[in-house]
């Protein structure tokens, strides 16, 4: 195993970097005096991931809508029961989520850590799909998705991404459809989980209370050897010009709800990190509660305490978001739209530059506080190719003139849109 | 570890540490606690949005803002609950601890400063809430309350209990209703400000790694004016649930792909008892984790639902089981949920599924040390219960229960109401 340590000097803090020979990557992140511990096992495989083909296939794998998020569900069932079982013995909290490019298995406990972290490396790397499960699970799954049908929240979002992309798979819902899911059998699933979860494509993250040392002695007995598959993924072709300019669902709400997103180019690695940073503070001086435009809106009556931004980003897909519930969004966009052409004239200010990125800075040690942020970010940032501590470096060398640079090229008006729920009638 | 330390620094205003040096942060939160009331409801339930927008030295909302983003993005909040017969109003600020700003600034004491500036000196005009502040806020109130129906799963579960508490303060909205807050005027609102100045019993709460000792200095110097004196301060007191004389089944349709259906019981066992413990073993064991009852049974089994919980308010002593369901599986799901209930009361309790509860709970209030929101919010809810435990001593308390007494605590629950909210006919 080869293990280096990683310090971060401002919080006085380190965590562990360990390169297994299994191909598996180890981030140990020990906090002292924490009760619980936290620990993530993930994978890059997402509901983005959709066309792929591994070693000696000649075709490419179209998977349908949701399997990733159904493989997760599947996979807590083994042989001999129920994962959650295993944990149920130590009194560790389990759980398990999909997002758009990745899926993370997660148990927290305050007692028997070895126990538990031995339970989690068996049950992912444990499959177990037959049919009869996988039929089961479609009612679960059918029922989780219904639920998501009904909520605007959602809607809004995926309508919006619906709008943005043309072709990329971030647009699809990640539990997918009623419809897609039941194309999906055993087979299927077995193919998804030989091709990502292989421990050369997952992580293995631990925050708060253990021992580095037992962490290593459960994880050195507990993972199976792999071979390295290769993995081929076919990117979508994304334009970069948007799908559509609007979309108005109704539901059964009491106030208008809206996204209004702009479509911005994606990065990886660090670009992204600085893009992702630069982008946070940009959108907090146009639109945050110090902005005149929001003070604007708020006064019109026209937005309220939960309107907020959002920088979207990942694999292959990036965007500023804005959104809230509103009796008249499209006078939201046109004041936006307004305020970002004024401060393209005149220019943003410095002194509020100041103020944001001290308020970032004073967000991203707050972030150091849980133990399961911690071990979150610590998975995020490995699958973003950067370390959890450049958010920091990034933030100090940030410069009024990068945030300049990032407003000229972003915020393009004929790259924007806007998703509205509208009550019924 | 995270013990609590108390004074009452006034007659009804108590400062309340939690010092722990793991912690980055201090977060600092002033709860005004009092009567949840039809008549005043709406007007408390307005005054946090009036006090978080600025005080007398920052005036203006945006200035302020940028003054809070200057002390390191210093998060202000507030919020409007309902804690048994309680309406609880909350102000609150976090920042991170002097140690970690880039140049030895005192925030803590920054941040102390501005909580408190906001709570007693919050913009005015001519000694009253602006008058156009007031109407902005009540229009935002009003959206609130309307909005309660977008979330489908929360609309259900309050409904439950209005209808179920009807007649009693916890059946009232922490909100008041729509007429309620339209009928809000500056000098009403103004009036109810300074009554719950005087009268509400108030809770602050500070947790964190800074100097604790800062913060109650300028509390302390802050609320000196109010003068209060003892018999000002209105003493808490919620009332048990009792059961109601005739079974409640409503149905409601509304444009939705999925049914909800909520399950409302009294059972009349009161807060800060060994049966309450009892109780809320019984509560996890049939519907509190992914090894419980109801989610073996009505999820895993039967496929039924995504999410089948229970959950206990224990102020009022009401257990409330929730589901997402398909419109036919309607009858199905609250059978087998009846039928899990049962199966507690004749006793079909494994030594396992005990154990596997406590453990989970121990787990639970094990974690709450570990994030100064979960600290705060564990201690807001002893206070107000009346209850000096901490995590630990309540997770020995959950240990020493037996099975009989789970099997006890079961046969205490009669079905109040069965709650439908279902999509239209076609």
């Amino acid at each position: 195993m080869k293990k280096r340590i990683v310090r971060n000097e401002k919080l006085q803090e380190k965590y562990y970097y360990v390169q297994h020979p299994s191909g598996l990557t180890i981030l140990l992140y020990p906090m002292p005096n924490y009760s619980s511990a936290y620990a993530l096992f993930g994978t890059r495989l997402g509901s983005i991931d959709m066309t792929f083909k591994s070693g000696s296939d000649q075709q490419f794998t179209v998977v349908p809508e949701g399997v990733a998020h159904f493989l997760e569900h599947k996979l807590f069932e083994s042989e001999d029961g129920d994962a959650f079982s295993l944990f149920a013995k130590t009194g560790a909290s389990a759980n398990a989520f999909t997002s758009f490019d990745r899926t993370c298995y997660l148990f927290s406990t305050t007692n028997h850590f070895k126990e538990s972290l031995k339970s989690l490396l068996t049950f992912v790397q444990s499959p177990y799909f037959t049919q009869e499960t996988v039929e089961k699970e479609q009612g679960i799954i059918g029922q989780e998705i219904k639920m998501y049908e009904d909520n605007p929240g959602w809607r809004v979002f995926f309508n919006l991404l619906g709008c943005l992309y043309h072709n990329h798979p971030v647009k699809i819902d990640i539990a997918g459809t009623v419809e897609s899911i039941a194309k999906i059998d055993a087979k299927l699933l077995y193919k998804c989980y030989h091709t990502f979860y292989n421990l050369n494509n997952m992580v293995l993250a631990i925050a708060g209370n253990f021992s580095v040392q037992e962490a290593e002695e459960v994880i050195e007995a507990n993972l199976k050897d792999t071979e390295k598959v290769k993995l081929i993924q076919k990117t979508a072709d994304e334009p970069d010009s948007i799908c559509e300019k609007e979309c108005l669902q109704k539901l059964s709400v009491s106030l208008p709800l809206f996204q209004i997103g702009f479509k911005e180019t994606p990065y990886s690695g660090m670009e992204w990190l600085k893009a992702q940073m630069e982008s946070e503070i940009l959108l907090e001086m146009l639109a945050g509660e110090g902005s005149l435009l929001y003070r604007r809106l708020y006064d019109a009556g026209l937005i309220h305490d939960d309107f907020g931004t959002e920088v979207f980003s990942g694999r292959g897909y990036f965007a500023n978001i804005f959104a809230g519930e509103s009796k008249d969004p499209k006078k939201v966009q046109e004041e936006l739209l307004k305020e970002i052409r004024r401060l393209r004239k005149s220019g943003l200010s410095e002194q509020d530059f100041l103020s944001c990125k001290k308020s970032m800075y004073g967000r991203i040690v707050r972030g150091f506080n849980k133990v399961e942020s911690v071990a979150n970010g610590l998975v995020s940032s490995y699958f973003a190719d950067v370390d959890i501590y450049d958010n920091i470096k990034v933030a100090e060398a940030m410069s009024f003139r990068d945030i300049k640079r990032r407003f000229a090229d972003s915020l393009d008006e004929s790259k924007m849109a806007i998703s509205v729920i509208e009550p019924l009638e | 570890m995270c013990a609590l330390m108390s004074e009452e620094l006034y007659p009804g205003i108590y400062f309340h540490t939690v010092s722990d040096e793991r912690f980055k942060t201090n977060q600092i939160e002033v709860h005004l606690v009092t009567a949840l009331d039809q008549g005043s409801a709406a007007q408390n339930a307005l005054i946090p949005s009036l006090l978080r927008k600025g005080c007398e030295k920052y005036k203006d909302f945006t200035q302020f803002n940028r003054y809070l983003n200057s002390l390191y993005g210093a998060v202000v909040d507030y919020d409007v609950e309902k804690f048994g017969d309680e309406q609880v109003l909350s102000l609150s600020i976090i920042s991170v601890d002097d140690r970690f700003t880039l140049n030895q600034e005192p925030v803590t004491e920054q941040i102390s400063q501005v909580l408190f500036q906001m709570l007693l000196h919050p913009v005015t005009e001519n000694g009253m809430f602006a008058a156009s502040e007031v109407e902005l806020e009540k229009k935002a109130l009003i959206d609130t309350i309307e909005a309660e129906i977008n979330d489908k799963r929360m609309f259900a579960l309050r409904s439950t209990t209005q209808l179920m508490c009807e007649g009693e303060p916890y059946g009232l909205s922490e909100y008041g209703t729509v007429e309620q807050v339209k009928a809000i005027t500056p000098a009403s609102v103004t009036r109810a400000y300074h009554q719950l100045l005087s009268s509400a019993q108030i809770e602050i709460l500070f947790v964190g790694s800074g100097n604790a000792e800062v913060c109650k200095q300028i509390a302390k110097e802050q609320l000196r004016v109010l003068s209060r004196s003892k018999s000002d301060v209105r003493l808490t007191a919620t009332k048990l649930h009792a059961p109601l004389e005739r079974m409640i089944e409503k149905t409601v349709q509304m444009e939705v792909s999925q049914s909800k259906m909520v399950l409302g019981f009294a059972t009349e066992i009161p807060c800060n008892t060994r049966e309450l413990y009892a109780l809320r073993l019984m509560v996890i064991i049939l519907g509190g984790t992914p090894m419980s009852k109801l989610f073996l049974n009505v999820r895993e089994k039967l496929s039924l639902c995504y999410y089948c919980a229970a959950r206990l308010d224990r102020t009022k002593g009401i257990v409330k089981i929730d589901c997402g369901v398909e419109n036919e599986n309607i009858e199905k799901a609250k059978e087998e949920i009846l039928k899990q209930i049962e199966e507690m009361q004749q006793g079909n309790i494994t030594s396992e599924e005990m154990k596997n509860a406590m453990l989970s709970m121990v787990n639970s209030y094990r974690t709450v040390n570990d994030s100064n929101a979960s600290i705060e919010s564990f201690y807001l809810g002893q206070i107000l219960c009346g209850s000096t435990n901490s995590p630990e001593e309540e997770a020995r308390q959950i240990c020493s229960i037996t099975k009989d007494e789970v099997i006890w605590a079961s046969k205490q629950l009669k079905l109040d109401i069965c709650y439908i909210l279902t999509g239209k006919e076609v």
